[in-house]
Parts: C-alpha cells; structure tokens; sequence
C-alpha cells in the first residue's frame, strides 16, 4: 500500500498503526502489531495468513469486537469515524450503518431460532424501527438479489432446513440489509465445497460493482484471494509482512512467508491459478 | 406431520402406564396393612354397620381383587373417588372446594419462580462478576433450604416481627388473598427459583457465547436486544422443561406450606386425611398430584418441538 | 475447521487460568464441606459428651428462655436445651438419610448394572419399573407408606430408598454402558471371566466413584425430604430430638416471638444440606476431571 494521505481518506476502512494485547504482566501477549490496511469503495481486499497470524483479529477490530481486556492502540476508521477508543454508542453506529460482518460458519452464525425472513428482517427491525410489513417486502428482493429462489417461501423456512451455501447466502442478505459500505467477510467461503465457494465469490464480486461495496476478504487461501482481489495483505504473527497488488504478490512473492503459503499449495495453484472466477449466480 | 404422531402416541401410551401403574400401587396399598381391608378403611374411627357395608360397597370389598381394583379405578376415572370416612362427603367435592387455594398458592409460586429464576439468571449470565457470585451463592444455600424452615422464617422476620403479612389462613376476596398467599407462595417458591435460577444462568451463558450471538453484536443490536431477542429464545429451551416438572413438583411441598401456613388446600387435605386416617382422601389427592406430575411432563414433551425448530424435523418428542 | 487463531489462544490461556481459580475455590469449598460435616458427625456420635443437657429434660420454669450463658440457644416452650436437642438430634437426622442413601444405592446399582449388563428385556423392564417410580415423587409415596403403616422413621426411610432408586439406577445404567464398552472389559469377557466376577471384581469398583457423588447428592435431598415428613409428624415422633421435628414444635414459639427453638435446628439443616451438595459436586467434579 503506498499509504499517501490522499487514499487513506477515500477508504472506507483505513487501519493505521493497529495494535492489540491481551494479558497482563507476564502473561501479556501481542495479537496485533502496527497493522495497517484500507479498502477503498468498490474494492476487495484480500487478508491472508495462516490460522493465528491476526488476521480475523484485524477484520473484527473493524467493528469493535476486540476480545475482553485487550488494549487496543492505533487507529481503526470507518467511514471516517475512528473506533479506537470509540464509546459504545458510535461502535454500534458503525455496525447498524456502515460495516457488516459475514462467517466462516453460516449455520452456526445464523440463529437457528429464526425463520429465515425474521433473521434478515431483524436488522431493519431492529436498527431502522421499521414495521414487519415493510421489512418482509424488503427481505423478499434482498433474498432475491442474493440469488436465492423463490424467496417468498424460502423466507419462511428455518436454517436447519437450507444447505450451508444457501445459508451463506442468507447472511449475506442480512448484511445487505442496512445498505453497509463496507462487508467483511470472516473465511466465508472455507466451509463451502468448491462449486459453492466459486458461487459466492461471484456474489461478492457483482455486489462488490453494483452497490460500490468495500470488501475485506479475510483467508488462508492465497490464490483464492490472488484470484478475486484487487490487492492483497499478507500476515503472519500479528504483522503484516507483505502487501500489494494480487497478481503481483502472487507471482511477485518477496517475503519469504509469502513464498511459503504459496508452496504450501501446489495442487491448486496448477488447477485454478489466478484466472479470475467468473461472475456466476 | 406422522412423523412425530407415533413418537407422539408411544410418549402417551408410556404416560398412560405411569398412571395406570400409580393407580394399582395407590389402590394396592391398603392391601399392605395389616389386618383387613375394611378394618384399616375404618381404623380408628367407631362406625356403625351401616357405614361398615357403604364402605365395602363403596370399594366393592365382596368381589375379588382385581375386579375390585377394576371397578374403582372405572369410578376414578369419572371422577368419583368415593366417600371421605372423615367428612361423610364425596372425596371429589372435598377435593373440589380446596382445589382453588392451592392453585391460587401453586400459581403465585409459579409466577415467583419464572420471574426472579430466569429474571436473574439472564442477569448473572449477562453480567457475570459480583452479580453472578452473589447470585450462585445465594442460589446454593436457597436450594438447600427445606420450604418449611424458609415458611419459619418469614413468619418470624415478616410476620411477627415486622407485621407485615399474616402468619395464618387464606383471606377473603382476591387482594386479601394474595397478600395472605404471600409469604406461603414464596416459602413455596424459594428452592426451586434457585434451581431455575442456576439453569438459566448456565443455559444464557451457553448461549451468549454462541456464534449467531456475536453476529446480532456484529449487527450493531443493543445489548438488551442480544440478550433478549437473540439469545434468550435458544438459552430459554431447557429452563422451560425444567420449569414444567418443577412447577408440578410444587404440588407436593404444599402438604408442608399449606400446613405451616393453615391453608385449606389439597396439601393440608393430604395430611389431615393421613393424620385422620381417610383413606379414601388420601388415595385421591395421591393420584391428582401425580397425574398433574405426569400430565405436565407430556405438556414439556409437546413444546419441547414447538420451542425447538430443529426437533421438529426429526420428530416429535426428543 | 481452522486450527487454534492467536485470539482463541489467548483466550485459551485465561479461561485456564480462571478455571484453576474455580478449582482452587472449588476444592476449598469441598473442604468446607468436608469439615462441615465431619464436624456433624463427630457431633453426632458424641453427643452424650458433649451435650450440655439431657435433650429430654422437660423444665417448665425455663420454657422459651431466650439464648443466654447458660443455655446458649436458648430453651424451648418445655423448657428443654435447644443446644442439647439439636446435638442429639444430629443422631437421628443423620441416620435418616443414610438408611434412604444406602438402601436406594443397593438396589439402584443392582438395578442399574444389571440392566446396563444384560440389556434387552432385562433393561426395557427395569426403565418402565424406573420411569414409573420417577413419576412418583419421594415425599408422596412416603406419605402414602404412612397413611397404611402409621407414621414413623422406619416408614419413611423405607418409602424414601424406594423412591430414591431411580436417580441412583440412572447414574449406574449409564455409567455401566459406558464401562461395559470400554476394551479392558470386553478382554475380560473374551478370556471367559463370568459376568458375576467381571461386574462385582472390576466395574462396580470403577464406577463406585460417580456413584458416590450421585449418592452424596441424593443424601442431601434425602435430609430434606425426611425433614420435611418429620416436619408433618410423619416421620421422627416427639420426643425424639429430630432437626425436623424441632423446626415444627419450635413453630408455636416463633409466633409468640421465640424464633431461636426452630431457626437453629432449621439453620442447621441448611448447613448440612449445603455441605452435602458441595461434596457431592466436588467429587463430580473430580470424578469428570479424572475420567476426561
């Protein structure tokens, strides 16, 4: 990232110098070390590393879900509005209005309590006061434009019943539903067999250009990111060691971390190389 | 929908034969004592031979064994439980004139226990630290309280001391009743608020951690809707089964509180039968409770798929 | 699934190190608990010692005297030494629940592991006989028991480990199942060691410590349910000192303005049946932790 002042404005997440510890004394560990990322409207950026490199770490202190007793220190602004050191109120302005999350694990992430209409309604209920009717209207085309059929009934049925891509789906009609500018997506494909992972990732892709959404791709999949981001951060240990433009990082690798998750995936780094997945659903 | 019909029909049919088996231990019973039926019917109460016979008609003593215990149980069934030996009176009128006061006692309890159990469970769950220490040390000792020495003392902190509730009776009229049921409702209460306490709590915490928790936080809901709105309906699922053999449960420590507090129920019916020797009482109010106890734990297996999409699926009761 | 993140890590760290808090704090309330009722026991046996008073000494100059030097909780409203009945009633109170305790565990583990043991008809006719006994509450059947035979300890304790064998046949059954699968077992039987001798030398043993804590908790129960019935004149008869009886001849005087004849034999209970359910989630506890 080249960091002028000029991009960090424009982004619609800009992560400054981001650190994080938990613990104290002894026992205190850094989860976070001067971490910086932005994503600017209309682009994905693609979070890679290995399980415990901070990654996730980063995207939820994009919302202010930083783990009890950590201090946080840095900057994290959303939309212009810093969250670091932020009181409650603002933290849940930027949930309700500006960023939605979405999971690795849709089934465990969608309340099993809740037909599928009521979960996603239950934004605009919740944070916009607005009636049942008007929200069920709203539900039926955000299932619509995620590409679920018939949305209607599907609206009415409970997640046990609906196959975990379809549940991916969903949550993403949930996120949608306050008109977020920025989506961070927490592995939101691993869970997914192939075919479906491709699905999504065309999703985000087509959201990505008709509402100018900002993503935050969070994975340890390097040419999965290489193959539907703009640009690329590469983590390890709470640091991010390389950042750049997908392709170049991909083919380009500097740092030897880099060099080394890409090794780690030699079947597919023949099979599904950077061509860039197609726009399905 | 026949998906969980036979699971459905087999768990009355199982209940069915709680209930009949209750029946033949309640009846059997006078079989146990010593002596013959009819002199332990009448024990200790002087009859005359006229009462003798209408109490050998009354439990068909000159048929044999099973078709007496045939013919009582038909009289059961349609509610006729005899004549009270004591009271001269049929046992289902008795029954009748006291059910009120305990359903009253029993529903007060009830609210009290769903109210400070779950209410206070949600709070240590959600709040953890002093609260929840405070509330799992309270809950402990509350648990281990027997109904009666809770009943000693509020009559002797609330009653004597302090005069704000009466020690005794049932009241007239709705309001008078309530603030007399007071002290018993909450004696009644005490033990199992604790429990449903301590299961909420372990429940809510269960279920605040659960992912579609963090994703209404990610959402930006208030707190009170993450607890409320998301939360609550999962960590609710075990309380409400819990709650439905507890409340039922109730039914037996009323013999102490009804007595402790001089209530006329079918508590204190229970034991004033006992001390008087009504056999035929006792037999009824036996057989009432535990058919209540039964009936509510059928009422727990019906919800238990309506509070639990994901079981309705695989079929009525778990 | 993803490995172990930093953050879970982390968290792994201070959920351990509050889980060794609770543990400490864990084992220094069993030891509470153990103190507690050791204390009861030993009180128990030498009551006659340590009694200040005959419990029975009935002195009507001295009724409902408050607490003082030389009665230290007082006198009840026949002039008898609190103290000296709630120490001798330790006796009886105690003894109650352990005949329930002992009887119920008997025939429950019997129960129990035969029908884990057998299985089939064995097992589907133990469950309805434990289904059914279940949906009789102990307190009830015991009442019962009394309106035949006439109240009494002897009564009550009976019908109580009658009811009470369920909760103890449940534990064993499921245990058992568990033990019975486990290979060591199953060498047993392959080399042709009767079942008598496997279940009596080798998987009562093993499941005796989950057992115990099931028992521990069913003796707390057990005080309060014998309570209770002594309490309605069912169980315990007077004179007899009983903590439960105590609680309902003390009820006069407490309405006249004497609580301390029926709150310190009430209060005592409580201790007992604290202790007694600390214990017995103590050794639950270890038992988990150990067999985990």
């Amino acid at each position: 990232m080249s960091g002028s002042n000029q991009q960090v404005d424009a982004a619609v997440l800009a992560i400054d110098d981001l650190r994080l510890d938990v613990g104290a004394g002894e026992t205190a560990v850094r989860i976070l070390d001067g971490v910086g990322l932005s994503c600017a409207a209309g682009e994905i950026v693609g979070l890679v590393g290995e399980s415990g490199s901070g990654k996730s770490m980063t995207l939820r202190a994009a919302v202010g879900l930083a783990p009890k007793g950590a201090r946080l220190t840095g900057s994290v602004r959303v939309a212009g509005r810093e969250l670091v050191g932020a009181g409650r109120r603002e933290v849940l302005r930027v949930r309700r209005e500006v960023a939605a999350m979405i999971f690795q694990d849709p089934r465990a992430h969608v309340n099993p309590y809740q037909r599928i209409g009521a979960f996603v309604a239950d934004g605009l209920r919740r944070t916009r006061g607005w009636s049942r009717t008007r929200a069920a209207q709203q539900v039926v085309s955000l299932l619509d434009e995620v590409g679920l059929p018939d949305p209607e009934t599907l609206a009415d049925r409970y997640p046990h019943e609906l196959s975990g891509g379809m549940l991916q789906r969903v949550m993403i009609a949930s996120a949608l539903s306050t008109e977020p500018r920025l989506l961070l997506a927490d592995e939101a494909t691993t869970a997914l067999d192939v075919t479906t992972q491709a699905e999504i990732m065309g999703l985000l892709r087509r959201l990505r250009e008709e509402r100018g959404l900002a993503i935050v791709f969070v994975t340890h999949d390097l040419d999965l990111a290489a193959a539907s981001c703009d640009r690329i951060h590469v983590m390890q240990s709470g640091v991010v060691v390389e950042q750049g433009r997908a392709l170049d990082v991909f083919e380009r690798p500097e740092h030897p971390y880099t060099r080394k998750l890409l090794d780690a995936m030699p079947s597919r780094l023949d099979a599904e190389a950077p061509t860039p997945i197609g726009g399905a659903a | 929908m026949s998906a969980w019909l036979l699971p459905l029909a087999r768990r009355v049919g199982s209940l069915a034969l709680v209930l009949l088996a209750t029946s033949f231990i309640v009846f059997g019973a006078m079989y146990l004592a010593p002596g013959s039926p009819e002199s332990f019917l009448v024990r200790g109460n002087s009859v005359t031979a006229e009462t003798l016979q209408a109490i050998r008609d009354q439990y068909h003593l000159d048929e044999p064994f099973l078709s007496q215990y045939v013919l009582w149980l038909g009289g059961v069934v349609q509610g006729d439980f005899g004549l009270s030996i004591q009271f001269r009176q049929p046992v289902s009128e008795l029954i009748a004139s006291r059910v009120p006061t305990t359903a009253l006692l029993v529903g007060y309890a009830a609210v009290l226990i769903l109210v400070i159990g779950v209410l206070v469970g949600v709070l240590a769950a959600v709040k953890r630290g002093g609260v929840d220490g405070t509330a799992i040390v309270v809950s402990t000792v509350a648990m281990a309280t027997p109904s009666f020495v809770v009943a000693m003392a509020l009559t002797s902190l609330f009653a004597v001391t302090l005069g704000w509730f009466p020690a005794f009776g049932a009241g007239e009229g709705f309001g008078d009743r309530l603030w007399h049921l007071t002290l018993p409702a909450v004696a009644l209460a005490l033990s199992s608020a604790a429990l449903v306490l301590r299961t909420t709590r372990t429940s809510m915490i269960g279920a605040l951690g659960k992912e579609y928790v963090e994703t209404a936080r990610v959402r930006g809901f208030s707190s009170s809707r993450v607890v409320w709105g998301q939360a609550f309906r999962g960590g609710i699922v075990p309380v409400v089964t819990l709650a439905g053999l507890v409340i039922s449960g109730l039914l037996v420590t009323t013999t102490i509180v009804e007595t402790v507090f001089g209530l006329n129920g079918i508590g204190s019916l229970l034991v004033q039968a006992v001390n008087v020797k009504d056999f035929p009482v006792v037999q009824a109010v036996i057989l009432i409770i535990v058919a209540v106890f039964v009936l509510s734990n059928l009422v727990v297996d019906l919800l238990y798929p309506v509070l639990e999409p994901r079981a309705r699926a695989k079929g009525g009761a778990r | 699934m993803t490995l172990p993140t930093t953050e879970t890590r982390s968290t792994h760290l201070l959920t351990r190190r509050s889980w060794l808090a609770i543990r400490h704090r864990g084992n220094a309330l069993t030891l509470a608990a153990v103190i507690a009722l050791g204390v009861l026991v030993l009180v128990a046996i030498l009551a006659p010692v340590i009694a200040p008073y005959d419990p029975n000494q009935v002195s009507l100059i001295d009724a409902l005297q408050p607490p003082s030097a030389a009665h230290l909780l007082g006198t009840d409203e026949a002039g008898r030494d609190v103290l000296s009945r709630v120490i001798w009633g330790a006796r009886i109170s105690l003894l109650g629940p352990l005949g329930v305790v002992l009887g119920s565990t008997l025939i429950g583990v019997t129960v129990g592991v035969l029908s884990a043991w057998r299985g089939g008809w064995v097992d589907a006719t133990a469950s309805r006989f434990v289904e059914i006994l279940f949906a009789f509450p102990g307190v009830l059947l015991a009442i019962l028991i009394v309106a035949v035979f006439g109240p009494g300890l002897a009564s009550t304790v009976v019908a109580l480990a009658v009811a009470y064998i369920p909760y103890m046949a449940r534990t064993t059954r499921s245990v058992a199942l568990a033990e019975r699968q486990t290979p060591y077992i199953r060498a047993l039987e392959l080399q042709g060691m009767s079942a008598w001798r496997i279940t009596s030398l080798h998987l009562v043993p093993n499941i005796a410590p989950f057992v115990l804590a099931q028992a521990t908790l069913c003796f707390g129960y057990a005080m309060i349910d014998l309570a209770g019935l002594s309490f309605l004149g069912f169980g315990v008869q007077p004179p007899e000192a009983d903590w439960g009886a105590m609680v309902a001849a003390g009820q006069a005087a407490l309405i006249q303005g004497s609580p301390a004849p029926a709150l310190a034999p009430g209060v005592v209970i409580v201790i007992a049946v604290v202790s007694f359910s600390l214990l017995g989630e103590g050794i639950a506890e270890r038992v988990r932790r150990t067999s985990a």
